[in-house]
């Protein structure tokens, strides 16, 4: 017989219903009508037609916003919407992977928030709710990742990770985010290609020294705008433990909001970059099941974008719930995979000696000396490597410039390969690949240069693990 | 031997059957053939310099050569074994990869026939797991065969949780 004084929390509401907010007849035909209405300013276009534009648009809007309804029981989380036709889409509870709440300035200005619902197997957000009240949104996220009544107020749980500007500032430094910027780049050369085809037929006439200078220039501003990036991009980046998820919260001009269920975790990664080995930081990164394909990349996976080589560890650590996971010594493959990669290094010494004999002549032999820096850059990669094997984990570390090591759950081991091509097969080596459920974009960990005898061993054992870790 | 457990030490794997070879021959010699008429027309036609007939001859060598020693290489390499619990696929001419797949991983199995296939009366089967890219692929099984494993991996209850 409990105690009559016990407490007694309410069942959580059995069903939770709702429409858009008001705000989402605004949202989203702001942007298609703006061209109208500056075609309008410019007297390009006629006002009553305009008028006539506004009004079927609004109408629209009106409409779908009106069909548009979303519910919440039975086990199932219910969205309704359509002009026309009538849509449903059905998606259980069971099956749903992660809830993402996203504000831009759009959705900052009306005081909304953006709802996203990924499930297994989705290809994109199966469920996007443009436009809630956040209280409703919380409510709603809430109900759907199936979330105890919290017995403390919703002040968020530990926190396990909160960056400060400063810190985001090195994690720009030492980044590597200039892929975003190049490809922004890219974009603008799309949008005024021929302005910058034009600068560049001017470039011959500066002369060189100033040709130089503008490519300096365009570096800095390329790295700066880089960095800025980083830094706008995970503003007050912070790292929470609630139950059984993680919650991330970040961003200067889109501040979002993502939940990582912790039993969807398949792969956790340390990653460092030769600066950052160099200082003693490093990146963690977790691989979720079944997430839809990412528009940015690694962003949404990201838990810890910059941090001490202790503070990764003891992340690792936690979300694996296994302290100490990531201090496990790592041991070499064998000097075997340490003599493969000596012989590419002098082989392209090689090539390229042989290629600049040819052209240069005798002279070109002085680039024999490249085989230094190439041979330092194979050991360097030959000690990058590295395997350990714990009660229900595999940890798999390899490369030089950036060095990943991947914690492996062995229960989540989807299938195990080994593969040898003809110079690992000479060197009696393997390399064995653990596949795991994972989005696209990212790889699977490997086990590289192995010794063939251990693959083999591993390989049989992988596929059936004894210890199946209950989490 | 290395000491291992002897949980489940590599499997003998089995060929695929026969005719699939023959399929891979009829496949190449249909590549093959157009590239050492091209050659041996070029040949006619505009000759390189150097001694007579080289491109046809390289032609010949080279992708004729290719073409009967690959489909032979490939399928002594292509073996797989289905026991109780996995299924194990080794393929690959240069590269050799061995994969074994839990049958409780499994998620879809497919059974494919192409319009050579029927004719040699051969069906192709392919595995899904929730790993992402290449799963498990078997080209050249007897038609029969092909369904009866389907019907087998289908039977099999997969882990519903990933």
């Amino acid at each position: 017989m409990p105690p009559s004084d016990a407490l007694v929390l309410p069942p959580p509401p059995a069903r939770i219903a709702g429409r858009l907010h008001p705000a989402a007849l605004v949202l989203r035909p702001v942007g298609q009508l703006v061209p109208v209405v500056l075609l309008v300013v410019a007297g390009r276009f006629p006002l009553g037609l305009a008028v006539l534009v506004l009004a079927a648009s609004a109408t629209a809007g009106l409409i779908r916003w009106l069909r548009f309804s979303w519910r919440v029981e039975g086990g199932t989380f219910v969205v309704e919407h359509g002009m026309l036709t009538r849509q449903r889409r059905v998606i259980p509870l069971d099956r749903i992977q992660r809830v993402d709440l996203s504000r831009s300035i759009r959705h900052r200005l009306l005081g909304v928030v953006e709802l996203r619902v990924e499930a297994v197997g989705g290809r994109e957000a199966e469920g996007r709710l443009e436009a809630l009240a956040p209280q409703d949104a919380q409510a709603l996220r809430r109900a759907l990742l199936r979330g105890e009544v919290e017995a403390a107020p919703a002040a968020g749980g530990d926190a396990l990770v909160a960056l400060a500007p400063r810190q985001l500032l090195v994690a720009g430094l030492t980044g590597g985010r200039v892929g975003v910027v190049a490809a922004l780049f890219g974009l603008a050369d799309q949008l005024f290609g021929d302005v910058v085809g034009r600068l560049l037929e001017r470039l011959p006439l500066l002369g060189a020294r100033s040709t130089v200078l503008l490519v300096v220039i365009g570096v800095v501003v390329v790295f700066v705008l880089a960095v800025a990036a980083t830094m706008v991009g995970n503003w007050g980046f912070t790292l929470t433990a609630e139950g059984d998820a993680l919650r991330i919260r970040r961003g200067l001009l889109q501040q979002r909001l993502d939940t990582v269920p912790l039993r969807r975790v398949q792969t956790v990664r340390v990653e460092e970059n030769v600066v950052r080995r160099a200082l003693g930081l490093a990146r963690v990164t977790v691989e979720v099941a079944g997430q839809a394909g990412q528009k940015e990349g690694r962003e949404t996976n990201t838990l810890l974008p910059i941090g001490s080589r202790a503070e990764a560890a003891r992340l690792v650590g936690h979300i694996l719930d296994r302290p100490g996971l990531a201090d496990v010594d790592l041991a070499p493959m064998p000097p075997a995979a340490r003599r493969r990669r000596l012989g590419w290094a002098l082989a392209a010494a090689a090539a390229t000696t042989a290629g600049a004999a040819v052209s240069a002549g005798p002279a070109g032999l002085l680039a024999a000396l490249v085989v230094v820096p190439l041979a330092l850059l194979a050991l360097a990669a030959y000690r990058s490597l590295g395997h350990a094997q714990v009660p229900g984990f595999v940890i798999a570390r390899s490369g030089v410039l950036l060095r990943r090591t991947a914690f492996v759950p062995v229960d989540r081991l989807q299938v195990v390969a080994l593969r040898a091509g003809p110079g690992q097969r000479r060197l009696r080596l393997a390399t064995l690949r653990l596949h795991v459920a994972r989005s696209p974009a990212g790889r699977d960990p490997a086990l590289v240069d192995l010794a063939v005898d251990d693959a083999r061993a591993l390989l049989a054992q992988l596929s059936h693990p004894r210890e199946i870790v209950h989490r | 031997m290395p000491g291992h457990d002897a949980a489940s030490p590599q499997p003998a794997l089995s060929p695929l059957d026969p005719r699939v070879r023959a399929l891979w021959w009829a496949v190449a010699a249909l590549v093959a053939v157009p590239v050492v008429v091209a050659a041996a027309v070029v040949d006619l036609l505009a000759p390189l310099p150097g001694p007579a007939g080289l491109l046809t001859a390289t032609a010949v060598v080279l992708p004729g050569g290719l073409a009967a020693v690959v489909p032979a290489l490939r399928y002594r390499r292509w073996r797989y074994a289905l026991r109780d619990e996995d299924l194990w696929i080794q393929r690959g001419v240069l590269w050799v990869t061995v994969t074994v797949i839990p049958l409780r991983r499994l998620q879809f199995v497919d059974t494919q026939q192409g319009p050579l296939d029927r004719l040699f009366g051969l069906a192709q089967l392919v595995v899904h797991t929730a790993a992402v890219g290449t799963s498990g692929q078997l080209p050249g099984l007897d038609a029969v065969e092909a369904e009866r494993l389907r019907e087998r991996l289908a039977a099999t209850s997969a882990d519903a949780a990933v």
